[in-house]
Parts: C-alpha cells; structure tokens; sequence
C-alpha cells in the first residue's frame, strides 16, 4: 500500500507530458492484460460447459458449471491407447523432480566452486561455462541423441540423468554472480573454527543461497513441466501431460466429449505451474540477477 | 632458464604454483564437486559438438571425408528447396525476421518494464497476469491460440467483422489455414503479446536501483524523461547486455511454436529456422535413415558458421556501447 501510494504521489509530481506518458503506457498495459488472461479464462470456462454447450458457442460463458468434467476428464483422458492422465502426471513428476535435482544441483556445484575457489585450471573451467552459453553450435541434435542412443539412454530414467547434469547453463551462470557476492568473511571466520568445506558449504553457503536457488527451482521447473521435446525424442516411452496433450488434441476430434476433456486437461496441467509461479513472484524477482560477461 | 625454453614445464610449474596456493585439503573438495558437471559437458557439448561437426564433412555411407552434405545444404539455401521439398531460404528469412524484430522491439520492452515496476501501482499483478501464456506452456498457449484463430474463432470472426478481406481459404480453414495468413497471424501475436513485461531478471534489475538515487536525481531538476534514459537504462546496462548477448545466441533457435502451431509439417508456411532443426531431432528419434544425421549435421555446421562471428560481434559491440555502471 505504502509502494502504491508513493507511486501515485510521484506520478503527481511529474510534468503534463510525463503524466500523459505513463498514462497512455497504464492503458496499454491494461489491454496487455486483457490479450493476456482473456485466453486462458476463455479455457476455464470451456472447460466447465457441456459438449453441447462449446458446440453450440464456444465463446458464450458457461450456464451448466460442469465440474463433472474434471472428473470425466481423469477417466477417459488417453493417448496412445491405454496412458492415462495419471500416469502422464506420474511421468511430469518425476521427470521434472529428476531434472531440477541434475540440473540445479550440477549448476549449484560449479557455480559454487567457480565463485569461492581458485584452483589449477580455475580460468578454463570458467571459460567452458561462458564458451557452452555465449557460442551457439546448432543442429547438433542428431549426433545427441545418435550418442544417447549409442549409450542407452534413450527411454532409460535410470540414467537419462546424467544428460540432465548440465552444470555450465543458465543456471550457474545466475549462481555464480549470485555466490560472487556472499562475503567471503563467513566462510574465512568458519574455517577459522575448524570447520570443512563440506560443512561450510552445506551450512553457510546453500543456506544463504536458498532464496536464489528456490527462485531458480520455480523457473526451471515450468521449463520442464511443458517441455514436450524431451517426452517426444528422449522418453518417448514416459510421454508427460505436455506431449500427452499435443497427441491428445488430434484425437479430441474424434471422441465423445472429447473437447470438454481437452480444455479440463488442458487447465489441469496449467494449475502446478501457475500456482506456484504467482506465489512464488515476489522471491523470483528479488533473487534473480545476470551479471556482466567476462571471459 | 630450461622453465622459459620448455612449455611445457612451465605449464606444470605454474599449476604446481597455483596448487602450493590453494590448501591442500580443498582441491580434492574441488574435483568431488566439478567431477560430475565437467564430465558431462566434455561429453555432451564438446563431444556432441565435434561429432556432428565431423558428420557434416562425411559420406553418410562410406564415413570418407567428404563436401557433399555441405554442398547439398548450400544448394538448398540458394533454390530454396532441401531433398524433403522444405523452403530452406524462407525458414532463414523468417528466423532473421523474428530474431531482428525481436531486437528491433527490445527497447520498447526495456522501456515497458521500467514503467511498469517504477511507476505503475499494481505492477505485480500486471507482471504476474503477462506471465500466464509463458505458464502454461507452449503446447497449452499454440492450442488455444488454434482455438481463437479458427474460421470460427473469436480473432478471425472480429477481423471479418471490422471488414477485413480474407481469400476463401481463410474464411474455410481459419487463419492458420492458409499460407497468406498463418505465419503472419503467429509472428504478429507474439510480437504484440512481447511488448510488455520485459521478463523477471529485467524487473529485478529496475527493483534493485535505489530510490535514493532517482530522489537526488529529482532534487536536482532531474525529470521522468531523462530519468528514464540516464539513470534507469544505463544502471541495469549489465543485465540488458547480458540478455541481449543470450537472445543473440538464440539467433536460428526461436521459433514462436512453429511445430506445435503446424503439428510438425510446417504446412501453410508455419515454419522457421528452429522448427527446422527440431524436426531433424525428431525424424531421427524415429528411426530416420542414416543419411538424416550427415545432412543435419551439415545444415547445423552451416548455420552455426552464420551466427558465431554474429554473437561474437555483439558481444564486443555491447562491451563497446556502454561499461557497466555500478551503484
């Protein structure tokens, strides 16, 4: 309320013609916020009407609030001829849960040990983690998966990991600025009692960084959670709710009630990440900074 | 003496010196915690890298050395045609379409962000709403975009409304139906839907600017306008070089959806530069023929040939343009 108020006080403040300004930028906003959400409640309240009902107008607001639907939805939704919406949750889980736990604690490690470490071979490794995300090489999908192939990978959760282990991404890179700017007084004063590396670590450091990694966990999981690509060439066995519904959607076409099912499962997928994004914001954009490319 | 003449000595001297430096007990900590993430990248970026970029100079039946793919790729680009029958040069005039508009558009993001986290009430609820289409995913957002695009589709019904002239095509199969129509209906959602917000790092960036700074500024006579472009723009210059550094790479990459948008056939022109490297990934997750990975390759080798010194050069002009402000 006190942010709000100071803002409005300071738009007070301003000349006619940086009043009309930020005026004519609240209306944008306003109608960006209209083309925003407008889609999303369109598939809301399809997804609480009667076959009869979205066929008649799909556009009109629902008059018969079908929550049924979602339990429907859970029966008959399938793809393939026989993976259920279950198991396509199942899937999302623990795909996801295995990602971010490769993922961000590979990036948590390097960017960890590039941060608070000098060590021979210390400007390579540095140089590796601005070299993998400032150049581009593309079209190198074909030789990944003919080596995931080559190593059974492929449709293979018990070490499809590895491939996940990406320590040198986005992430690190997030990491290591933010690691960068813990003093180095803390872990100097705990070494100074005696304390390892590892406790340092696991009780001084991850602590302190447990803001930056939680904000770093939410991103990344949305990443993961509609990734449909990993689903359609590296676990095509384990298809998740994002490639589920991309096959689902021709066969909507065809079946009882299928568009019904389509839009509640279309929001059932969409209730994880949205839920814990908006409630997530505020540490998000606190705890999120790039810093210079240096290397 | 005999350090200087030997490289290699003097190599080993200098890691034995940095080593003396570090206490002994650390670097096996190091190595416990950079083994795992090393590994996987010298297999899977340096090894994947060199192997596809050996690919691209072999026969696909012989594995001899060979200039045969990159030929074939370069043909494609100059008929605009691949031996699928895809419009190459095309998807390569969409990708630098949608990457330079992109770009083009940047500041009116910047700009948009700036206004919206320092001077709107609410703003995290505007951001927060933004961020929907981004939540729920590209497979959840192309479908109901299909939806609102259809012949009956709210979008199409309020154009034909407000007298627009569509070919027949349109009226029968929506806009995505139709080749005059699809991409364009894609690119320009996406473009207008991109325009506000700025993303969370940028808001950040604008958040951790200190008041305190924009008050002297204002008790020196200091107005929105120049505040605007002479304190907030050039104090998060770091984060808006970096970020474009990072759009910069994905300069063949952004697709807008296109697979998802044409069901993977790139049909009625909805296709680009990503689309098309995409559909090699999956064609050989499929059991593509053997010859899929050379000419992939190829087309990788090509590409990353355009966009390296492109980055490169972005990179050194950003370092240029501005050094980084600090607070």
């Amino acid at each position: 309320m006190k942010i709000k108020s100071e803002k409005i006080k300071k738009f007070l403040k301003h000349s006619i013609w940086a009043k009309l300004f930020i005026i004519v930028f609240f209306l944008f906003f306003v109608f960006q916020l209209v083309i925003h959400v407008y889609p999303f409640l369109f598939v809301i309240n399809n997804s609480l009407k009667t076959a009869e009902e979205i066929y008649k107008d799909s556009m009109a607001l629902t008059t018969t609030w079908s929550f049924r639907n979602y339990l429907v939805m859970i029966q008959k939704f399938q793809v393939r001829g026989g993976i259920y919406f279950e198991e396509l949750l199942f899937n999302s889980i623990w795909e996801t849960a295995l990602w971010l736990l490769a993922n961000i604690s590979s990036s948590v490690l390097v960017a960890y040990v590039l941060a608070k470490y000098r060590f021979p071979g210390h400007g390579l490794v540095y140089g590796i983690m601005i070299f993998t995300q400032t150049i581009p090489i593309l079209g190198t999908g074909a030789a990944a998966y003919k080596l995931l192939h080559g190593l059974g990978m492929i449709n293979n959760p018990a070490s499809i990991w590895f491939y996940w282990c990406n320590g040198f991404d986005y992430s690190a890179f997030i990491l290591y600025g933010t690691f960068k700017g813990v003093s180095a007084s803390y872990s100097e004063s705990a070494k100074l009692d005696g304390a390892s590396n590892v406790k340092i670590f696991c009780s001084i450091m991850l602590p302190m960084m447990f803001p930056c990694i939680i904000a770093l966990l939410v991103t990344n999981f949305l990443t993961m959670w509609n990734n449909y690509t990993t689903s359609q060439v590296t676990l095509s066995k384990f298809p998740n709710l994002a490639y589920g519904i991309y096959i689902f959607q021709k066969d909507a076409l065809y079946m009882e009630e299928g568009d019904t099912i389509f839009y509640t499962a279309l929001v059932a997928s969409s209730i994880p990440g949205l839920a814990l994004y908006l409630s997530m914001q505020n540490l998000i954009v606190k705890n999120l900074s790039v810093g210079g490319l240096k290397g | 003496m005999e350090i200087r003449k030997n490289p290699l000595k003097k190599l080993s001297a200098h890691i034995l010196k940095s080593y003396s430096n570090m206490e002994r007990k650390d670097f096996p900590f190091v190595i416990a915690f950079l083994a795992i993430p090393v590994l996987q990248v010298l297999i899977f970026y340096f090894y994947v890298n060199f192997s596809s970029i050996t690919m691209a100079f072999q026969d696909s039946t012989t594995g001899n050395f060979s200039l045969e793919n990159i030929k074939q790729v370069l043909i494609s680009f100059q008929e605009n045609n691949d031996r699928w029958g895809q419009p190459v040069t095309e998807m390569l005039g969409k990708s630098v379409l949608i990457w330079v508009s992109g770009t083009l558009m940047a500041p009116i993001g910047w700009l948009t962000c700036y206004i919206l986290t320092k001077h709107i009430p609410g703003s995290g609820f505007f951001r927060a709403m933004y961020s929907i289409p981004g939540l729920v995913g590209a497979v959840v957002f192309t479908t109901i975009v299909k939806d609102f695009f259809a012949y009956d589709g709210l979008v199409t019904k309020l154009l034909v409304e407000g007298g627009a002239k569509f070919p027949i095509q349109v009226i029968r199969n929506g806009l995505l139906g139709s080749k005059q129509t699809a991409f364009w209906s894609v690119f320009l959602l996406n473009r207008i839907m991109g325009i506000a917000g700025g993303g969370m790092i940028l808001a950040g960036a604008f958040m951790r600017i200190p008041n305190e700074l924009f008050e002297s500024a204002e008790l020196d006579g200091c107005g929105f306008f120049r505040e605007t472009f002479s304190i907030a723009i050039p104090c998060v210059w770091t984060t808006l070089s970096t970020m474009m550094v990072f759009d910069l790479c994905g300069f063949f990459t952004a697709d807008m959806s296109m697979y998802i948008y044409s069901n993977g056939t790139g049909i009625f022109g909805l296709n680009s530069m990503g689309y098309y490297l995409y559909t090699f990934s999956v064609n050989v997750a499929s059991g593509g023929a053997k010859e899929i990975y050379h000419y992939a390759s190829a087309v990788g080798f090509v590409i990353t040939v355009i966009t390296v010194p492109l980055v490169l050069l972005g990179r050194w002009g950003m370092a240029k343009i501005s050094d980084a402000v600090e607070y």
